[in-house]
């Protein structure tokens, strides 16, 4: 009887299959675009040929830039997530003076591009290149990326685990290192693989500091040989890297989870006291700044006070910040648009194909711009549209798909469906409805992710050389050009103009990880 | 002998006064509860004897060694006081085992240890190697009490440790902990806003209010001798009585002070021929085993209205006449409390 009862009912099956609701068909269509990069690696691999696979990737040269990666990749990482862990620890929860203006200094390395960063040092202290060089500017461009879930996650943090873990006889310092630093891993993670592919993606800064890369390497190949075989394949080494990097990170993660079991106390957690150390503490924060924020600064403004009124020629700086503005503005508004779609659906209709397709949306996002840049170059030199704005936007609305997913999603997830519901309820037609509640709620948030894609774009260099028409001029580009010509204070003002469009960007992260973090 | 001394203790967060000069003393072996609405300062309390929270003003003490006052405090880590936070507050990060022996030193016997405390809180030794996800409440709570037990702390602080579990479940988990702790011998304060679980498991119950303790004593004390007419309400059902009021009901009290009578004074009988005092039934609300009755009183005025659980088998009809006699003497309430005047 009882062995009767124990055989599990069975489950009325659901139909597998699925609707395809608009925004279903939507969103696949967009996956599918999205593929375009790694579908492009796959097929020039495949159709290359063996020996010209052999031939082209196992050669000392691919090995070099593979060392330079690891070793590059195995250097910056560590140190970046230990600095940036620190600094996290000591300007959330310590006595540190000032701490809340240490925090947003640390969040400020951001509105400064890489290859500023680069320039800045190149030109202050020409004697720091290569891998010294490329470990010291992309920990003080990047860390902030580390530093921005760790400092949230520190927020989050139950106190009550702090205050059990004392009970049971720890010292303060105990409680930090068993209690509260373990429960970081996840922040860490995801910060660790951000930083980790910026640095696989980036060319600017490496090309400064005089250190090959996957990058710098496959950029070169293709200004000397447009569409040439040998850029494809490092290309696909390059991809290999970012998937590596990709299933480095779900390991690190494992399957543990981190969340706080139950809701946890509502107080805020304590703040551990430095004593004696209050003001060497400030050592880290105050060195971070000065080399991330001085070094710019002092460069810039040498070059700016040196240059004097000769260097801002507007006949060149009026065009390039009108094209920068206008590529920015209808790349974020393309991209917000496409973004759509997939952030409605895994709101709305969370479930298996819905998480495939949004993989397939961040997955391009995870490659780099080079990547995307070389696929739409083979896929458009044949068509009306190569070299044309229509492609370059088509590559800024791939490269900065996740960022609006993200954000969108977010703030779709502010306006619950029973608000909805509730508008229909009383006598509204459904497209009101979402109207009058949705797009209402959501509004605020998507406005800032679309903010967060301009800035992006403004700001891109690698994707906007290789696929720019003839005539395009954006501040990076003509950043990148004066820069090349060893002409630092012509280079000035653009870097000075970037910066300025980037503060936005810094402020909108920042608040935006406080408002996640708020208990 | 008391184990734990506070004396005076005083804590303001800005303007509010969360603790205001409490005395309070906790015997040896003893379970004292501290009860309150929330905002009453419970909390604070408990967190100033962990060391948690620095205080303003007072001294607390464990065992003849000062533990606190102004300008000294042992930090929490050096206390040797155990704590359960409300949810547990279990490390994510860590297995059953690894949790329960997270305050323990060395490795010597270890194992042994953390077996003998998953026996102790009633978990099968098999759930050792899980995370806290994977456990019910109740079985958080067990960890949480066998984490805390490990270090064999001289007294236990339980912060609401039932709260967030369903009711079924409290209860036998409110008869493990109070048989777990009786059997270490371990002195126990805990906090609750819930006063039946304060009379049920407590030797001693201390009410806080506004920061104040009102009134402490044996769960019978406050129960039946509540010190005001909102204490008396605090743990159950209370008919205040006044003067006149009392005259109707045939009782004698002071005409200066209000009396209280719990509604299981009152001895209804149908019919009421030979019963000092009449009355009738105006609502009749069924809950089960017990009905509710509104009843009124009908013999002199001023006519009293007051609620009576009644088995639901013979409960009289909505409009029935009935008799109603008092057992035991109306407790005189001293009005008004020291809460009202600070």
């Amino acid at each position: 009887m009882t062995t009767a009862l124990s055989i599990p009912l069975p489950q009325p099956r659901k139909r597998l299959g699925f609707r395809a609701t608009p925004a279903m068909v939507a969103a696949s269509v967009i996956a599918a675009l999205s593929l375009i990069p790694i579908g492009f690696i796959a097929y020039v691999a495949v159709t290359s040929g063996w020996d010209t696979v052999w031939s082209l990737v196992v050669r000392p040269k691919v090995g070099e830039l593979l060392v330079n990666t690891i070793v590059l990749q195995a250097i910056a990482v560590p140190v970046a997530i230990v600095t940036s862990v620190a600094a996290a620890i000591l300007t959330e929860r310590t006595d540190l003076p000032g701490a809340r203006m240490w925090s947003w200094l640390m969040v400020a390395p951001l509105a400064v591009p890489a290859f500023v960063h680069s320039y800045a040092w190149n030109s202050l202290f020409p004697h720091v290149h290569g891998l010294f060089g490329a470990v010291l500017i992309s920990v003080l461009a990047y860390f902030p990326f580390i530093y921005l879930p760790v400092a949230a996650q520190l927020r989050r943090l139950d106190p009550a685990l702090e205050d059990t873990a004392a009970s049971l006889g720890l010292s303060p310092a105990a409680v930090l290192w068993r209690a509260v630093v373990p429960q970081l891993r996840l922040a860490v993670c995801g910060g660790a693989l951000l930083f980790s592919l910026h640095i696989l993606a980036e060319y600017g800064l490496f090309v400064l500091m005089r250190y090959d890369t996957f990058a710098t390497a496959i950029v070169d190949q293709f200004q000397s040989s447009y569409n040439g075989p040998a850029a494809n394949l490092l290309g696909g080494v390059l991809v290999l890297l970012c998937l590596l990097m990709l299933s480095l990170e779900s390991l690190g993660r494992g399957h543990a989870r981190y969340a706080r079991v139950g809701s946890g106390a509502a107080r805020r957690a304590g703040v551990f006291t430095l004593g004696r150390l209050r003001f060497a503490a400030l050592l880290l924060p105050a060195a971070l700044a000065i080399l991330a924020l001085g070094v710019p600064a002092i460069t810039l403004g040498r070059w700016l006070v040196g240059g004097g009124g000769a260097i801002w020629r507007l006949e060149f700086i009026g065009p390039a910040l009108t094209q920068t503005v206008l590529l920015a503005l209808s790349g974020a508004a393309l991209t917000t648009l496409a973004a759509i779609p997939m952030a409605w659906l895994s709101v709305r209709s969370p479930g298996r194909l819905q998480r495939f397709l949004e993989a397939c949306h961040y997955y391009a996002g995870a490659l780099p711009g080079v990547i995307i840049a070389l696929a739409l170059v083979t896929l458009t030199v044949r068509l009306p549209i190569y070299q044309t704005a229509a492609t370059l936007i088509f590559a800024y609305v791939l490269m900065f798909l996740p960022r609006a997913v993200v954000g969108l999603r977010a703030s779709i997830a502010q306006a619950p469906v029973e608000l909805e519901r509730a508008a229909v309820s009383l006598g509204r037609r459904p497209l009101k409805a979402i109207a009058a509640t949705t797009l209402r709620l959501a509004a605020p948030g998507a406005a800032a992710s679309a903010a967060l894609v301009a800035l992006g774009i403004a700001n891109e260099l690698t994707g906007t050389l290789m696929l720019s028409p003839n005539g395009t001029r954006t501040l990076a580009t003509r950043f990148w050009a004066y820069t090349a010509e060893l002409d630092f204070a012509s280079a000035a003002p653009y870097a000075v103009l970037m910066i300025v469009l980037s503060a936005p960007l810094v402020i909108l992260l920042r608040l935006r990880a406080e408002r996640i973090s708020a208990p | 002998m008391s184990l734990l001394s506070l004396r005076k203790v005083t804590k303001r967060y800005g303007n509010v006064v969360a603790a205001s000069h409490v005395d309070l003393d906790v015997a040896a072996g003893s379970r004292t509860a501290i009860v309150g609405p929330s905002g009453s300062g419970k909390t604070t309390l408990l967190r100033l004897i962990a060391g948690f929270e620095t205080l303003d003003g007072g001294s607390i003490s464990l065992d003849g060694e000062l533990l606190t006052d102004e300008s000294n405090s042992v930090p929490a880590y050096r206390r040797g006081i155990g704590y359960v936070a409300q949810e547990g507050a279990l490390f994510p990060h860590l297995t059953v085992a690894e949790n329960i022996a997270f305050g323990l030193s060395g490795h010597a016997e270890r194992h042994a240890r953390v077996d003998a405390l998953l026996d102790l809180v009633g978990l099968a030794r098999t759930m050792a190697d899980r995370r806290p996800h994977e456990l019910s409440g109740g079985q958080q709570q067990r960890v949480a009490l066998a984490r805390a037990l490990a270090r064999r702390p001289r007294l236990m602080l339980l912060d609401e440790p039932f709260s967030a579990l369903d009711t079924g479940l409290r209860e036998d988990l409110r008869d493990l902990v109070a048989e777990v702790l009786s059997s270490a011998g371990v002195t126990t304060v805990f906090v609750t806003h819930d006063q039946s679980e304060a009379l049920s498991f407590a030797d001693q119950v201390a009410l806080m209010r506004d920061g104040v303790i009102v009134q402490a004593g044996s769960p019978e004390d406050l129960y039946f001798r509540p010190r005001d007419a909102e204490a008396a309400r605090f743990f159950g059902e209370a008919i205040v009585v006044a003067g006149a009021e009392a005259g109707a009901l045939g009782l004698h009290i002071a005409p200066d002070a209000p009396a209280m009578l719990r509604p299981e004074q009152f001895v209804l009988s149908t019919g009421g021929a030979d019963s000092p005092v009449s009355g009738r039934v105006l609502t009749r609300t069924f809950r089960g085993p017990t009905c509710r009755l509104l009843i009124e009183t009908t013999g002199t005025p001023p006519f009293l209205q007051f609620k009576l659980d009644y088995p639901s088998a013979t409960a009289p009809e909505v409009g029935a006449a009935i008799g109603l006699k008092v057992v035991g003497e109306p407790h005189p309430l001293t009005a008004p409390s020291p809460a009202a005047t600070s």
